[in-house]
């Protein structure tokens, strides 16, 4: 399912510790934690655009009877029992918590919680792929009046979509049968791995009613849920020679300063703090090349874009990524200069990603007719959102745009 | 998610040297990770810790010392037999002299003393290498 290289670039990067700490348990570096956050807050500012989010975060320790109410059949979770009464669930979901909170509260939504899911599991994990502990694991709840949900799951549809693309991973949205009754409607937000296959990045649902009724909910209610996959998938469309390159949303810096061990280097760093906007971090002054190089290779591996330098005085140069170029610059960039440079890298990421990702789904999206849907003749995975016309490619009578899976349900 | 720890606490220990970890607030036994609470969970009757107030634990796991991560702390849950409380800092700095992490414990109690409260320090060795220990929580915390 995943390679190994975007899991030794965000080690490199210093975003996650050399080791995990347990099977199917990832650990998190400081710079990784700010990602994280970047990630959650570029998320948040999308969402703002439908309603005003809040934030919350629930306890760990959930109580068995709750989490039972709303989830009978669910057995992958860890429970602590106690003595002459149920116990605790250690919190494998946050949907019944985010209801919960909403009706505490008064709140309509949406709310959003990042805290992190723990659920048993069988097999050999994957980092942020496949695990045990699941964290970031970001969830949103929109409580809605009846009638308003299939219009609002299209606005977060966009959400999803531009939130994604701020992290240089194309996406399209498609409805499937949703999973277990989940939901009445299930949208998979799909993106690309590295070699093409598709993925899937995010799922929401407009919750059935027996969802809505453990939860004691009238109207409808939305449950939107992504996790680290997402930094991981980045990781692995955004890495050069030197390591993790990531877009500008998510970098922790965007522009690595290499001062001369002159006056110059002075300079530059009087430079930079006028630069409104733009994260930096500097190398320590060096008089020898060689030395400036190897402090420029280490800032470019935690992921910065964007390196620039004062070799001598008064010659400024600039280390662009996607594709790797290093430039003579005719004076000091401006933050605006930088702010473009920025723009131009993350466009650059993007279409990489992107013509990865149409060469991957070329042959998977298809038209297809509801008689040859209901037939199966044609392996439909889910109809493309929203809707788009396109005969049908087995009998040539009017459809719609599907996504085929040969292989069956992918994750 | 929330945020990290208050400024005064995250920048003293980033004076000494230590860097955040994020909080990972249950680990199988069998993990590189320990907490002072061990606790039975079911299904299978899987020994885990639960993270805890108290200074009986290990943060860092002996691979992240040959990668140069020697200091390092978390901020999140305290899952105790009282319940649970958020804001517990749990700090370990793994060192091969002992007199350097005698001279850290000192530099600690007197810099945190007024942003935590219930501070708990003690040394000691782990991997083969002298080693200190901190729990304590924020003055802001509060029980859920």
């Amino acid at each position: 399912m995943t390679d190994a290289l975007h899991h030794q670039a965000l080690v490199a990067a210093g975003l996650l510790a050399p080791t995990g700490v347990g099977s199917g348990i990832t650990a998190w570096r400081g710079p990784g934690l700010q990602v994280v956050r970047r990630m959650v807050g570029t998320f948040l500012d999308r969402v703002a655009t439908v309603a005003p989010p809040a934030e919350t975060e629930h306890p760990f320790l959930d109580p068995h009877d709750s989490y039972h109410r709303v989830f009978p059949d669910y057995a992958n979770v860890y429970r602590l029992p106690e003595p002459d009464r149920a116990g605790w669930v250690l919190r494998a979901d946050n949907l019944h918590l985010n209801s919960a909170w909403l009706r505490r509260t008064g709140h309509r939504g949406p709310v959003v919680t990042t805290g992190g899911l723990l659920r048993t599991m069988r097999g050999s994990g994957s980092p942020l792929f496949r695990e045990r502990y699941i964290w970031p694991a970001v969830q949103l709840s929109h409580l809605l009046p009846a009638g308003t949900g299939e219009e609002t799951l299209l606005a977060y549809r966009s959400v999803l979509e531009r939130t994604f693309a701020a992290f240089g991973l194309p996406a399209l949205t498609i409805a499937v049968d949703a999973p277990a009754g989940y939901g009445e409607t299930c949208h998979l937000t799909v993106s690309c791995l590295r070699d093409g296959r598709p993925t899937i990045l995010a799922t929401t649902y407009l919750m059935a009613r027996r969802y809505r009724e453990a939860l004691g909910i009238d109207g409808e209610l939305v449950d939107i849920g992504f996790t680290g996959k997402v930094l991981a998938l980045a990781a692995m469309h955004h890495h050069d020679r030197f390591g993790l390159g990531l877009p500008s949303a998510l970098a922790p810096v965007h522009l690595a300063l290499l001062p001369h061990g002159g006056p110059g280097g002075a300079e530059l760093t009087r430079w930079a703090d006028g630069l409104s906007g733009v994260r930096t971090a500097s190398a320590p002054p060096h008089e020898a090349a060689f030395r400036r190089r190897r402090a420029e290779r280490t800032l470019l591996r935690s992921g910065a874009p964007v390196a620039v330098g004062l070799p001598r005085d008064d010659d400024w140069r600039i280390t662009r990524r996607g594709p790797f170029r290093r430039d003579r610059l005719p004076g000091p960039p401006t933050a605006d200069d930088l702010r473009a440079e920025l723009d131009g890298y993350d466009r650059r990421l993007l279409a990489a990603a992107r013509d990865r990702f149409d060469r991957g789904l070329a042959d998977l999206v298809r038209g297809a007719c509801d008689g040859c849907v209901a037939a199966r003749t044609i392996p439909v995975y889910g109809r493309i959102v929203p809707r788009r016309p396109l005969p049908c490619a087995h009998c040539g009578s009017p459809g719609e745009a599907v996504l085929l899976s040969e292989r069956g349900r992918f994750y | 998610m929330p945020p990290s720890a208050e400024p005064t606490v995250e920048r003293i220990l980033r004076r000494h040297g230590f860097e955040e970890i994020g909080e990972v607030p249950a680990v199988p036994a069998a993990g590189a990770l320990r907490y002072r609470r061990a606790v039975t969970l079911e299904p299978g009757g899987e020994p885990w810790y639960l993270r805890s107030a108290g200074t009986d634990f290990t943060l860092l796991p002996r691979p992240w010392l040959r990668r140069g991560l020697r200091r390092c702390w978390s901020l999140g849950r305290d899952l105790d037999e009282d319940g649970e409380r958020d804001g517990l800092l749990l700090a370990q700095a793994v060192e091969s002299k002992p007199a350097e992490v005698r001279r850290l414990a000192a530099a600690l109690r007197q810099d945190l003393a007024g942003a935590v409260t219930g501070l708990r320090l003690r040394t000691g060795r782990e991997h083969g290498q002298a080693s200190l220990w901190l729990s304590a929580h924020l003055r802001e915390a509060t029980r859920d």
